[in-house]
């Protein structure tokens, strides 16, 4: 056991200090915040200086009205507003651009001329002012979430960006490791350190070893985040309903690091190159971003049938449990089942891929075929 | 004291190993001579320093930290490499890397060395460091075993040697038994011009020639000096001895006999 130690404190050591580490702490934060704000950038090009907005009224009743309500927006609109009576259909309100439009204004733009309109009409019954302040009224609809401890407004881009952000941190945070992890293997192996490593310690100390040193740089990395989240955005993000969900994240990510790092391990013990590593990294990739994928069903439906399935699957549970802690109460007896079907596959995979480690990372040439696996997994 | 009695290593399809048996004394090399094995080409944590990983490994052998250093630096200086302690390994030459290798089998001070080629890749002069490290720990007392195919160095180096084809043994004992019961006198000569001739004189049983150097065995009960007259004759001759065997020659005569590689 102390060997492993030894070697979690080299591993740990060596990866902290090297460049790629550091350009990772740093680039990642980057990456994301630019990929949380670019969208929203490109989505909403509001402008304080708003161009004139044509509106081509061939009936002469909406026109004043409609230009100062869209002025009052400070939107540029980049096409016209054709407002024309049709012999069969009646009114008819088109906004014609050269490009689709932006999906807000045109819901501004049909609300405001439709609301624009009913009150004309209802002037023109000479109603009472009260009854027709009443009728005008609109009542805007909110979503509210319905916690334990009461109720709380929710705001569904930013519920969805700060889950997005969270699990795609997490994703990578997986992908990093792991990839280091088998590149760490291929590197001992093709050189033959291995050989003189195991001279000196047994492979199950060598591989808690490595998997120990990179959960430790994972909390180093993770402490780096957090520190940076709070000194940027402290306040913002504390009402974030992800921050307030840590005490479920956190057991949920820290299962699917253990998860994920043990299938990895064992995976980079029977590899031999570069080629054959990137191969086995690429599927499972694929298993690991499957969760951000779905995510947006989820985070709609997150007590749909499918949706509950797959939080009990342990290759995707993790993640997709992260995301629907976010947007609804999930009963306590669905963590239980959930954490517990995780910490025994955690159990099982530890387990197997301690047997293939202990051969695979002394047996070189060609990959091992599932027979051979087998019998590994025997002896 | 290292005794190693009978052992057997069989993979799927080749028996490696087969019904060895042999000691080896403290403050001995003994020598494990072989045809060889699998290439390898063996490196180390390219960026890492030198004396990051000599720590490291010193600590994989239950050494503490301190100690493992201190060690460390005595053999990198032995090795004449102390300059580049704060040095990455990617920054090294091959060579340099080896001794580094070298240093982290031996750091934790073993009793019984196994050395696998200690010699490959080295230029002379380095080859001369790493001779005096493993005389050093001969001295000390360390149980040493050296498998080479560079038969000068282990007929200069051991006590007592192995000789072992396809995985059986052909040859072993006190290197001087070993010279007595199965060397040869040859005739070395060095001369100038065509000297193929000799393979076909009477008498001869065989002969390795190099060009300008040759290695010449006569027939049981031929004279060596009978062959002086006809070669002097046809070639220019610089040198003519009758010399006793060489562990070389006895390693390729053993090894055909017992069917090459």
């Amino acid at each position: 056991m102390k060997k492993a130690f030894e070697v979690a404190k080299w591993e740990f050591l060596q990866k902290v200090m090297s460049k790629e580490f550091i350009i990772s702490v740093v680039v990642t934060p980057v990456i994301f915040i630019v990929f949380s704000i670019l969208p929203s950038l490109l989505a909403d090009n509001d402008s304080d200086s708003p161009k004139a907005i044509t509106i081509l009224d061939s009936t002469g009743l909406y026109e004043a009205d409609l230009r100062s309500e869209l002025e009052f927006h400070k939107k540029v609109f980049e096409g016209y507003i054709y407002i024309y009576e049709q012999p069969d259909s009646g009114l008819q309100l088109e906004f014609r651009s050269k490009s689709m439009g932006n999906f807000r204004d045109l819901r501004i733009i049909d609300a405001k001329f439709n609301s624009i309109r009913r009150t004309k009409m209802l002037e023109n019954k000479n109603l009472e002012q009260s009854l027709l302040d009443s009728l005008t009224k609109e009542v805007d609809l909110r979503s509210v979430k319905i916690t334990l401890e009461g109720e709380e407004k929710i705001n569904f881009e930013t519920q969805f960006f700060s889950t997005f952000i969270v699990i795609m941190a997490l994703f990578f945070i997986i992908m990093f490791t792991g990839g280091s992890l088998v590149r760490s293997l291929v590197e001992e192996k093709s050189n033959r350190l291995i050989e003189i490593i195991l001279s000196s310690c047994r492979p199950d100390d060598l591989l808690m070893g490595k998997v120990l040193g990179l959960t430790l740089l994972v909390f180093a990395q993770l402490t780096i985040w957090a520190m940076l989240a709070i000194a940027f955005g402290g306040p913002m993000l504390a009402s974030a309903s992800i921050f307030q969900n840590l005490h479920l994240v956190i057991p949920y990510f820290m299962l699917a690091f253990l998860f994920y790092v043990s299938i990895f391990v064992g995976l980079g013990s029977i590899v031999n190159t570069e080629q054959e590593a990137q191969q086995v990294t690429t599927y499972l990739t694929l298993l690991i971003i499957f969760p951000v994928v779905i995510l947006m069903p989820i985070i709609q439906n997150p007590d749909q049938e499918m949706v509950k399935i797959f939080a009990y699957i342990p290759f995707t549970s993790p993640l997709v449990m992260i995301a629907r802690v976010n947007v609804v109460q999930v009963p306590f007896y669905e963590h239980l089942i959930a954490m517990g079907i995780l910490i025994l596959s955690i159990a099982i995979v530890i387990k197997v891929s301690v047997k293939i480690f202990r051969i695979g990372i002394l047996s070189y040439g060609k990959l091992p075929s599932f027979k051979e696996l087998m019998n590994w997994l025997r002896s | 004291m290292l005794e190693i009695k009978n052992i057997r290593k069989e993979f799927k399809n080749v028996v490696a190993v087969d019904g060895v048996s042999f000691t080896d004394e403290p403050g001995k090399i003994f020598g494990l001579l072989g045809p060889n094995g699998a290439p390898e080409e063996r490196g180390l944590y390219k960026k890492s320093t030198v004396i990051d990983i000599v720590k490291y490994f010193g600590s994989l052998k239950g050494m503490s930290a301190a100690a493992a250093e201190m060690s460390g630096v005595a053999l990198l200086k032995q090795l004449g490499i102390s300059d580049y302690k704060k040095r990455k390994v990617q920054e090294l030459s091959k060579g340099n890397q080896q001794k580094i290798q070298f240093i982290v089998s031996v750091i934790h001070d073993p009793s019984i060395l196994i050395l696998d080629e200690p010699f490959s890749g080295f230029d002379p002069i380095n080859q001369e460091l790493v001779r005096d490290e493993i005389l050093r720990l001969k001295s000390e007392g360390k149980t040493i075993i050296l498998s080479t195919h560079q038969m000068d160095m282990a007929e200069k180096m051991c006590e007592s040697i192995f000789l072992i084809n396809k995985g059986k043994e052909v040859a072993s004992g006190a290197l001087k038994e070993v010279k007595r019961k199965f060397g040869k006198e040859f005739v070395k000569i060095e001369y100038e011009g065509d000297a193929e001739f000799i393979k076909t004189l009477p008498g001869v049983k065989q002969a390795d020639l190099y060009g300008n150097f040759g290695e010449i065995e006569v027939n049981d009960g031929t004279d060596p000096h009978s062959i002086l007259p006809v070669i002097f004759e046809k070639v220019t001759l610089r040198k003519f001895s009758i010399e006793a065997p060489t562990l070389n020659r006895i390693f390729i005569d053993t090894i055909k006999e017992t069917g090459g590689e």
